[in-house]
């Protein structure tokens, strides 16, 4: 029978943040505000070990010489990291009791979205470890992994059972100087999954974690680590969502991939956190470094993305592809409503020989919103027969929004083959038009060319995420028709 | 307080000034003394990433009115256009020719220029302090006759400051050339500075051809302003060079405009070409095409920085900007970086980056059929410009370009 946690995903893998609501399980909380003795604290919480410790406290004092990028085409009040908890944690016995706290209208949102509660618990292929306000609350499926020596667990869980492993990959593809965001979740991360793929072990299910930011004033500090050892195959889901807030809240994550010889991952996020209201008030910030590495040869990372929430998104998953045959692949889809912004996409970097990347973006405009593309494409000298193919496409929905494409080319190998295209368009009016001679009316025209127009991205998506992400775009874009 | 960047702008802006006419100084006023405040471009500012400038520190200028006989025969295209000549950046009246009615030119020195404010840099800054001529002109009525102007640099370690100004009345139309040519393969700086007024119902043609001495730095800066129904077409050709910077910023006032920007460049050795684009939309209904192309041998870098920029309520723009990149040599490089920047959202806008080399199978074919590997190369670079040179109206200086390009490389290292 389902146990308690179920009815906790319930509530959390969909929804439209009409109706935030707010989990009430008493929090262990830090202190506001940021200084070494934050970290020593973190770090003893989570009964780290002493190199951990020396690592964060390394990233803070870096952190403290950087300053915050302001290059990307976003404008927001400025974070006073002073004023943030830095750990807040659930006291264990405590959980949500039942469906009972569910806000009806939110059910009523589940159906729109399509997706009862029966059915999401029906939807076993998924072994779901929740994250909730930095402390891994259930893990789920984990002696089904661990016959096939798979390691699916939270980070801090991670650092008590497998250090030799953590201290071997973490920071290795991000560094704790890599840039503002990074150092300072370096420094302060709480928790966030750890997930190892043993040699030539294909992963039976799609690994996949929520991310909820609950308790109010908290930053998110997610630090995710996946290494796929040679010959192995991995699919990992990230969802998130988060309540309503009235005051900015600020997400910082970093996401590090590692893909040793032969190795393939899959990473999937489909990210709706609050968004803020119609005004641009609230809403979460959402700085997140994600990077992987194609360390072997002919390993491969593929990132997907279905960006519709967050006030402020500043996310650049990038794939470093190292190893020779190695192939690197990013599809995107971006929508911002009202007051949102987003200055999101990718970096392809290429060392290895025949190397091969695609980058497939789609953004989405409406609203008062500003939805940019930033990518760079680097091809090193000696990357000999290094291909890429980017498209990057928008649709401005609204003459009060913004589309923006600001991509990086740099080769420095002849043989490279290199394309970018972009375009920018409005929907087009006879589309709707025949929509409606048809009798369907203009929001749902403009739903079924919007999924048109990201199908190349959501086909990428497994299953599960694609229905969801469909009903997401649509919901994202209600009332977006001027 | 002053910074690194500021003290270095100032040292160089100082040494400049030193050599300035003395007779000059008074007419600039306190221009010369603002000149220096401004920051010596770095690769760490956006503008200036790919495009490293510093060795200008250890360069020392002078401004010399060049005496000696030349003959500028060797330099200029069309034996029968109207020719403008200025040397060292001073007007050469002996040298230049008479001018067909509906123009009227005088040498920029003898008029007041506003600062330039926006988008301004250290060359920006040093050309409104220290210009020494330029052409300073206004098309009347339609001019038949291409206007050739020659800016010759001869002499070594000169320093060439230009500014120019271009009025195309209501309704007129004109095509002007200008050549930045060398005497000799010394080393000196050019910073030409060009405004352009395109009024309502005008045409403009600017043909730039950028073939200075391999030692030369030449900063190039194009501000052009379109009004209702005109129509403006650039075609910039940097052939020879040390390093060449290239900005152009062009508005467009007026609704109905047609906007065409071209750009080709083939360097090789040490060479650096960066071109810098700004196509600002801000009214509704006009259209822009943009193609940029580049060939890098040697050691070259090639940068391309197109920005087309469309405003809140400009609606209806069709805009297009397309660049393409071959790099030959294993040394070669290209940073291309076109952007979009939309507000508004009937519009159509695209653009397109693409890097490759040359096309073996292209390459074969024509070898198999028994063309030598150099002649067949050539075939395939000239092929692959003609895109680009085939938008000059004027075929005899199509064909000259076609000639300086292949005086240029020699495809047998290729």
């Amino acid at each position: 029978m389902a146990y308690e946690g179920d009815e906790l995903l319930d509530e959390i893998t969909n929804s439209e943040y009409k109706y935030g609501f707010v989990t009430n399980i008493e929090s262990e909380m830090a202190p506001k505000g940021l200084n070494e003795d934050i970290i020593r604290f973190i770090s003893a919480k989570k009964n780290e070990p002493e190199w951990l410790l020396t690592w964060r406290l390394n990233a803070f004092r870096q952190w403290q010489k950087m300053t915050e990028p302001s290059w990307a085409h976003v404008d927001y009040v400025p974070v006073d990291y002073q004023d943030i908890h830095y750990y807040s944690a659930p006291k264990p016995k405590k959980e949500l009791s039942s469906l009972d706290e569910v806000d009806p209208e939110l059910l009523k949102t589940f159906e729109k979205l399509g997706i009862s509660l029966d059915e999401q618990k029906r939807l076993t292929g998924v072994a779901v470890d929740v994250v909730m306000d930095s402390v891994s609350v259930k893990t789920t499926f984990k002696e089904e992994l661990a016959k096939h020596g798979i390691i699916f667990c939270s980070m801090s869980e991670a650092v008590q059972e497998h250090p030799e492993l953590v201290r071997k990959y973490l920071g290795t593809v991000v560094p704790v100087s890599d840039n503002f965001f990074a150092a300072l979740n370096s420094a302060v991360f709480t928790d966030g999954s750890f997930c190892y793929i043993p040699k030539g072990v294909r992963c039976p299910m799609e690994l996949s974690t929520y991310f909820r930011i609950n308790e109010a004033k908290t930053g998110q500090f997610e630090r995710t680590l996946v290494i796929a050892d040679e010959s192995s195959y991995v699919s990992y889901l990230e969802g998130c969502t988060a309540p309503i807030r009235d005051e900015h809240q600020l997400h910082a994550a970093v996401v590090e991939l590692v893909a040793l010889e032969k190795a393939e991952i899959k990473y999937s996020t489909v990210q709706n956190w609050y968004p803020g209201d119609k005004d641009g008030k609230g809403g979460i910030y959402n700085f997140v470094t994600k990077r992987g590495i194609c360390l072997g040869d002919h390993s491969k990372i593929s990132w997907t993305q279905v960006e519709t929430g967050s006030a402020i998104t500043w996310k650049y998953p990038s794939c470093i592809l190292k190893g020779n045959n190695s192939i690197g692949e990013f599809y995107s889809v971006a929508v911002t409503n009202n007051k949102q912004q987003a200055d999101t996409g990718t970096k392809m970097i290429h060392l290895g020989k025949n190397t091969k990347s695609t980058i497939v973006s789609k953004g989405i405009s409406a609203g008062y919103s500003n939805n940019s593309y930033r990518g760079l494409v680097k091809i090193a000298k000696g990357a000999t027969n290094a291909r890429n193919f980017s498209q990057c496409d928008s649709l401005l929905m609204s003459d009060k929004c913004g589309a923006h494409t600001f991509p990086y080319i740099e080769i420095n190998d002849k043989s490279a083959k290199v394309e970018h295209e972009a375009t920018t368009s409005k929907i087009g009016e006879d589309q709707i038009f025949y929509c409606n001679q048809r009798g369907i009316e203009t929001e749902k025209a403009i739903s079924l060319i919007v999924n048109g127009y990201c199908k190349e991205v959501l086909n990428q998506l497994p299953m599960e995420f694609a229905v969801e992400a469909q009903k997401l775009l649509a919901v994202s874009l209600e009332g977006s028709v001027g | 307080m002053e910074t690194t960047q500021q003290a270095t702008a100032s040292a160089f802006v100082e040494s400049i000034k030193a050599q300035f006419p003395e007779q000059l100084k008074q007419s600039r006023g306190t221009l010369v003394g603002n000149a220096s405040y401004l920051n010596f471009p770095t690769q760490r500012e956006e503008d200036w990433k790919y495009t490293g400038i510093s060795f200008l520190q250890k360069e020392k200028y002078n401004f010399s009115r060049f005496t000696e006989t030349i003959d500028i025969s060797a330099f200029r295209q069309d034996k029968n256009a109207a020719l403008i000549v200025f040397v060292n950046g001073f007007f050469r009246s002996d040298l230049s020719s008479e001018l067909p009615e509906g123009l009227q030119f005088s040498d920029s020195v003898n008029h007041e220029f506003p600062e330039i404010g926006e988008r301004k840099n250290m060359f920006t800054g040093i050309s409104d302090a220290f210009f020494t001529g330029g052409i300073h002109i206004q098309v009347k009525k339609s001019v038949e006759k291409p206007v050739e102007v020659l800016f010759l640099s001869a002499g070594g370690q000169s320093v060439s400051v230009v500014k120019n100004h271009i009025e195309i009345s209501k309704s007129a139309s004109a095509r002007f050339r200008f050549l930045f040519r060398s005497a000799d393969s010394s080393s000196y700086l050019t910073n030409s500075i060009t405004t352009i007024h395109v009024s309502a119902n005008a045409q403009f043609e600017l043909d730039q051809l950028q073939f200075e001495s391999p030692a030369a730095t030449h900063y190039n800066r194009t501000d052009v302003t379109q009004h209702r129904d005109s129509k403006f077409s650039i075609n910039t050709f940097s052939l020879d060079g040390k390093l060449i910077r290239n900005d152009l910023n062009i508005i467009s006032e007026g609704e109905n405009t047609e906007t065409h920007m071209r750009g080709l460049y083939m360097v090789n050795g040490q060479q650096h070409v960066d071109n810098h684009t700004l196509m600002d939309h801000r009214v509704p209904n006009c259209y822009s095409n943009e193609l940029y192309k580049g060939v890098m041998d040697g050691k070259a870098t090639g940068v391309f920085n197109g920005k087309v920029f469309v405003r809140r309520d400009a609606q209806k723009i069709n805009a297009f900007q397309s660049n393409a990149n071959v790099l030959l040599s294993d040394d070669a490089r290209i940073n291309s970086k076109p952007e979009l920047e939309i507000y508004a959202d009937d519009v159509k806008c695209s653009h397109g980056s693409t890097t490759g080399q040359m096309d073996e199978e292209a390459l074969f074919y024509l070898r198999a059929r028994g063309i030598g590997e150099e002649s067949a190369k050539k075939l395939l670079i000239r092929a692959y410009a003609g895109e680009v040179l085939d938008a000059i109206s004027d075929e005899s200086f199509r064909l000259y370009l076609e000639e300086l390009i292949d005086s240029r490389f020699h495809w047998n290292n290729v």
